[in-house]
């Protein structure tokens, strides 16, 4: 066997050796696109659901005629009740005669979507 | 005797060298193999749950714009038609005073919008979008709940209807 076969063949290793190189860091790049590619859909469709669920507990909101912290609370911990990956919090604030909720959803600790819904109260809330 | 000792070297380095460069090529091809397997479980993934979701997320906006649309004082309401629960909307207008009904009829979301006077029934509406299920309810505070079944998984939302006076008092402002 001659040097020069030797030697072409250590060539034609290196060769392959890059190849592999250049396939792996494509893959590489392709798997983290696919894994982001999953994560993102899965973050859309809890998106998706979680502003359904936050729209839904934010008219029923509007619906009650003099919503007080207890009722609003009923509603979240019902709606918490029947969400698996969704949490929704509520923090309410008076001022006046205008009740304002901004109601909040997560997945985990991760923010979904935020929404805001003001109502107004006649008589500020207080009973006739 | 040297000399065949080199050539057995020479040999032996040669068929290492050959069984690395296969052994490579079949990394490689394992690698690639799995990176496409990855990919195609990935984009079944996805694919289905855009699929599992665009019906009923679609379905539920569409009734909700519907509903937002056309919230005049008594002019949405929800009835049982023939046993199939039915969303109705209804519109006065100079030329005429229509409906606009939505349901669930054999796996689809219809719509049938006509001239009240019609007497068209609900075979005769519209497919909307595939849907196994649309179920309409009307609470006693005037929220309208809507429920979608599709694909076993269900959706939901509920709008608070101010055109509806089965719980309170619509004031009309003029």
């Amino acid at each position: 066997m001659s040097r020069s076969s030797v030697s072409k063949s250590h060539m034609f290793l290196i060769e392959f050796i890059c190849v592999v190189m250049f396939f792996a860091i494509c893959a590489s790049l392709c798997i983290s696109g696919f894994a982001k590619a999953e994560t993102l859909s899965n973050k859309g469709l809890l998106l998706n659901r979680s502003v359904a669920g936050a729209e839904t507990i934010a008219e029923e909101i509007k619906a009650m005629e003099n919503p007080t912290e207890p009722q609003i609370a009923g509603i979240i911990e019902e709606k918490n009740g029947v969400e698996k990956e969704i949490t929704y919090r509520c923090e309410t604030e008076r001022n006046n005669d205008i009740l304002s909720a901004k109601i909040e959803a997560y997945n985990g600790e991760s923010l979904l979507c935020r929404l805001e819904v003001k109502k107004y109260i006649s008589n500020g809330g207080k009973d006739e | 005797m040297i000399e065949r000792n080199q050539v057995k070297t020479k040999k032996y380095g040669q068929w290492i060298s050959t069984l690395f460069t296969v052994l490579l090529l079949a990394v490689l091809g394992i690698s690639a193999l799995f990176t496409i397997l990855f990919g195609a479980k990935i984009y079944e993934n996805i694919s289905g749950r855009m699929d599992d979701n665009f019906n009923r997320s679609t379905a539920l906006s569409y009734i909700s714009n519907k509903v937002k649309q056309g919230d005049r004082i008594n002019s949405v309401e929800v009835k049982d038609i023939d046993g199939i629960s039915t969303l109705i909307i209804t519109e006065e207008s100079e030329s005429g005073n229509y409906v606009d009904m939505i349901y669930c009829l054999d796996g689809k979301l219809m719509e049938l919008f006509t001239e009240t006077s019609n007497q068209l029934d609900l075979g005769d509406g519209m497919e909307i979008l595939s849907l196994d299920k649309a179920d309409f309810s009307v609470s006693d505070k005037g929220v309208i709940e809507i429920v979608v079944e599709d694909g076993g998984k269900t959706g939901n939302l509920s709008l608070y209807v101010r055109s509806l006076q089965n719980g309170r008092e619509v004031q009309a402002y003029e």
